[in-house]
């Protein structure tokens, strides 16, 4: 993409992205198992993709992948309006990761966003964390002697050495 | 393909199984036995049910866990109960756990050419007449013993024309003993002091070895492991076994349910402290079951 824009000159579009990983992905004929959602703000404005992991692609208005994404599709069907705020897109991307971490035996643990504006992007790493682990009941640390071994044998790495100076005053600076 | 003709050989195939995941385990202690299972059922990635039981109360002594096929499950439990209530009226009395481990382990063969897809897990109270003259030495918070009585022993030698008699007494506790006997599918099965089923066996069976059976751990030298834990370490291995599995295997969680089953005339100290516990027994002056429900993570 760097490359792109550096020989184009302009700011590389979100379609110029999926063109690039679709190509590839079909080049490798579905042996690159990546299933990818990707999303971005151009000069054309925001926009959506997913690609498949043999090189199809779709442009919609709200997009999900993977394991989960019945789940999850099946909240941005009942819960998706247009011109959303960051609050509510914030929200209903939440609801549908959530509901792929419930309902979905394949996803689980915690929540990541990303917000994509014209002038910047925000990363909200473990934006909600429902499933926190809990206390354990017992510690399991091992009593020092535990691990039965069969020798023992214990040697010595220092080595010994003289140390004779050549010349008297003339020691190297080792401050 | 199949065209309905006969032009060429076709083949049909019908799967009358599925595996439903979920894991169950069970513990046995010098006079108490722990069931647990969650109560996941799965297909696949789905979730059927978050609450659907594996464990079950079978009489005031035996509790059975079963793991596998969840509709096979639940048929087979059906006619081991129903089995155990004709026992109850032929005999007046409920039927020892080894013999239900037995009759559970003829109704599993019967079915050795379309088997029950299932593994169980039988625990409870064995009536195998154990004696102690003492108390079991793991307890310290053991209280005196009711079912503690007189044992009088005559001793008669003869010495030439003489008989001589001599009465001694032993004071004598009978306490039932706490057994597991785990399943295959068509009825192999085996006494043992615990056993992990299902789903997360591969996972909690090692653990289980290493703190129940501690292999793989040397003792301090001079002494050597009990050979039964009591009755709270026991339960904080379960509910660590189960947190654990939830962790790392996705067709566990939801929920757990842990039966305890005492001997009768074991105290119940410690018991009652425990948050939301239920007595499910159905007699009274009989050993006693109980029921414990903890919540584990739904991802």
């Amino acid at each position: 993409m760097e490359m792109h824009a550096l020989s184009t000159g302009r700011k590389p579009r979100v379609v110029t992205a999926m063109t690039m990983l679709k190509q590839m992905l079909f080049q490798y004929q579905g042996h690159i198992g990546a299933a990818l959602v990707l999303g971005g703000v151009d000069a054309t404005g925001p926009q959506l993709f997913t690609i498949h992991p043999h090189g199809s692609t779709d442009k919609l208005p709200y997009v999900t992948m993977g394991s989960g994404s019945l789940a999850a599709m099946a909240v941005f069907e009942s819960g998706w309006q247009p011109n959303m705020t960051r609050e509510q897109a914030l929200e209903l991307v939440t609801a549908a990761i959530s509901a792929g971490i419930f309902n979905d035996l394949g996803s689980g643990s915690n929540v990541d966003a990303c917000v994509i504006t014209a002038t910047q992007t925000e990363m909200l790493r473990n934006f909600v964390k429902p499933n926190e682990r809990v206390q354990k009941e017992r510690s399991y640390g091992f009593r020092r002697g535990t691990t039965a071994y069969k020798k023992e044998e214990i040697r010595s790495l220092i080595i010994s050495e003289d140390v004779r100076p050549v010349r008297e005053g003339e020691e190297m600076d080792t401050t | 393909m199949p065209d309905g003709s006969f032009a060429h050989p076709q083949q049909r195939h019908f799967n009358p199984y599925t595996e439903n995941g979920g894991t169950i385990l069970a513990i046995a202690g010098a006079d108490f036995s722990v069931i647990a299972g969650d109560t996941r059922q799965s297909e696949g990635y789905s979730i059927q049910t978050r609450y659907a039981p594996k464990v079950f109360r079978l009489t005031d002594r035996a509790v059975l866990a079963v793991n596998g096929f969840a509709a096979d499950g639940n048929m087979f439990v059906k006619k081991v109960k129903q089995r155990l209530e004709w026992y109850r009226h032929a005999h007046a009395k409920d039927m020892p756990l080894r013999a239900i481990a037995r009759l559970i382990q003829t109704m599993l063969y019967a079915q050795r050419f379309f088997p029950y897809y299932v593994y169980n897990i039988l625990g409870g109270i064995e009536e195998d007449g154990k004696y102690h003259t003492s108390l079991p030495s793991y307890s310290t918070a053991f209280p005196p013993h009711p079912l503690s009585r007189v044992h009088w022993i005559k001793r008669e030698w003869k010495c030439g024309p003489k008989v001589l008699v001599a009465n001694t007494f032993r004071l004598l506790v009978q306490l039932g003993s706490g057994a597991v006997y785990s399943f295959d599918p068509v009825g192999s099965y085996e006494r043992e002091a615990c056993r992990a089923a299902g789903a997360a066996q591969s996972l909690v069976q090692p653990f289980l070895d290493n703190q129940i059976y501690f292999k793989n751990q040397t003792a301090p030298a001079g002494q050597s492991h009990p050979t039964h834990l009591p009755l709270q370490d026991v339960l904080s291995i379960v509910i660590d076994s189960f947190t654990s599995a939830t962790e790392r295997h996705i067709e566990v969680g939801d929920g757990l349910e842990m039966y305890v089953v005492l001997a009768k005339g074991r105290s119940p100290q410690g018991l009652e402290s425990i948050a939301g516990i239920q007595e499910v027994t159905t007699k009274s002056d009989s050993d006693r079951v109980f029921v414990i429900r903890r919540e584990l993570k739904k991802d």
